[in-house]
């Protein structure tokens, strides 16, 4: 069993789907099963859309921009609040972090 | 001399004679997905208190150890070998073949074995699910004292995915285990049937008559739930998502005995898969038997509006 240990997200950092959960689609909903976490996971709403959005790698950064115009919020509570999940997914050991120079070229 | 049955979509030849699928007696005697056999008698001690049944899996097999009953080696999907124990009653080292045993089978080839009793409404299948207790079973009988409707299975409901067209539920236990006042209502008396081992006050009750006999697309699944502050009467309402997922993962027959990641990820993507394909719905009422009747009909009503 290896395990990483859980790294603080930033602003500019590299994320991607990890290849390990199994994931579905239901009613707009992605669930997944993680064997390795040894649990089930599911989020709705803009959860299920940075998921997609994350299926390449991605910047957080750039997740927040596009995300930004459909919310009548300041973009620092956007921020905030895909940060903390994008946190939470890598906690989980649900999302990979890249390095940003491997992606850049 | 092998006895032949025809359960959950499998044709099973069994060392073991099972009374219990009397009604389900597979025609003739042909290559069987699954066998049965029996090996030498053994000692299965007791370990402290009043244990159940332990499973270890390993490898796509998993052993089963049922203290004072017999030892089951389930493997491939294909073989269950029997040890019993030389002091068990056969009836109940019968009942964990036929319960989870079978189940186990199920999940090695890769089959939905959903922890549900089910009727053939109107040429579909209807199944309940929902916590032990919680009355799927007498749903099920009242369900069956009205027209239209056969008995599918009681307890393990196997669900499949043909390429084309809707998931398939398959015909299981032939016999329903019942409360004495739910075999009131079927006009059944309670001395003359199999008593079920493990609830005293519960009984099988063969179907005969009203039996379905092939699989038939499953149209809905109906998740149990008692809540006290209904009132009267009976609530239904869709149960979308990730909790529907969620909902059928949880009433899966023996879940806690996937722990092999290619079965866990196959049952995964079964349940999320039924969950996109089938409704399923909350049946929210205060569970007291006297209402199981007024359950049903809302049931039968909710089932036949949709379409």
């Amino acid at each position: 069993m290896t395990s990483v240990p859980p790294k603080m997200i930033a602003m500019d950092a590299v994320v991607v789907q990890d290849s390990e959960p199994v994931t579905a689609t239901v009613d707009e909903e992605v669930v997944m099963l993680s064997v390795r976490a040894g649990a089930y996971f599911g989020f709705n709403g803009v959860g299920s859309e940075i998921w997609q959005m994350i299926r390449e790698p991605r910047r957080v950064d750039e997740i927040c921009r596009s995300l930004s115009p459909h919310f009548d919020v300041a973009p620092e509570i956007v921020e905030r609040d895909v940060l903390a999940f994008v946190q939470a997914l890598a906690d989980r050991g649900l999302v990979r972090l890249v390095d940003p120079a491997r992606t850049e070229k | 001399m092998t006895h032949f049955y025809g359960i959950h979509g499998l044709v099973i030849g069994s060392e073991i004679e099972l009374p219990e699928l009397e009604l389900r007696r597979h025609p003739q005697p042909t290559e069987p997905d699954v066998t049965i056999a029996a090996s030498e008698m053994t000692s299965v001690p007791q370990l402290g208190a009043a244990e159940g049944a332990r499973v270890e899996t390993e490898g796509g097999e998993a052993l089963m150890t049922v203290p004072g009953v017999a030892i089951y080696r389930i493997q491939d999907g294909t073989q269950v070998v029997v040890q019993p124990d030389s002091t068990a009653d056969p009836a109940l080292v019968r009942l964990y073949i036929l319960g989870p045993a079978l189940a186990l089978i199920c999940h090695q080839r890769g089959l939905l074995p959903l922890h549900a009793s089910a009727v053939e409404i109107d040429g579909e299948i209807v199944a309940f699910v929902g916590s032990p207790g919680e009355g799927k079973s007498t749903i099920a009988a009242h369900c069956l004292a009205r027209e239209g409707t056969r008995f599918a299975a009681d307890d393990i409901l196997v669900v499949t995915f043909p390429e084309t067209g809707r998931p398939l539920a398959h015909p299981g236990m032939p016999s329903l285990k019942l409360w004495r006042d739910a075999l009131d209502v079927l006009g059944r008396r309670h001395d003359d049937l199999r008593r079920d081992w493990l609830r005293a006050e519960k009984f099988h009750l063969p179907m005969a008559a009203r039996l379905l006999q092939g699989p038939l697309p499953l149209k809905q699944i109906y998740v149990l739930d008692d809540d006290p502050g209904i009132e009267d009467g009976v609530r239904i309402e869709p149960i979308i998502g990730g909790d529907a997922v969620a909902t059928l993962i949880v009433h899966t027959f023996r879940i806690q005995s996937l722990d092999d990641r290619v079965q866990r990820s196959r049952h995964f993507v079964a349940s999320s898969r039924l969950a996109g394909l089938v409704p399923v719905r909350r049946l929210a009422r205060r569970k007291e038997r006297a209402q199981a009747g007024v359950t049903a009909a809302a049931v039968l009503a909710d089932v036949r509006s949709a379409t």
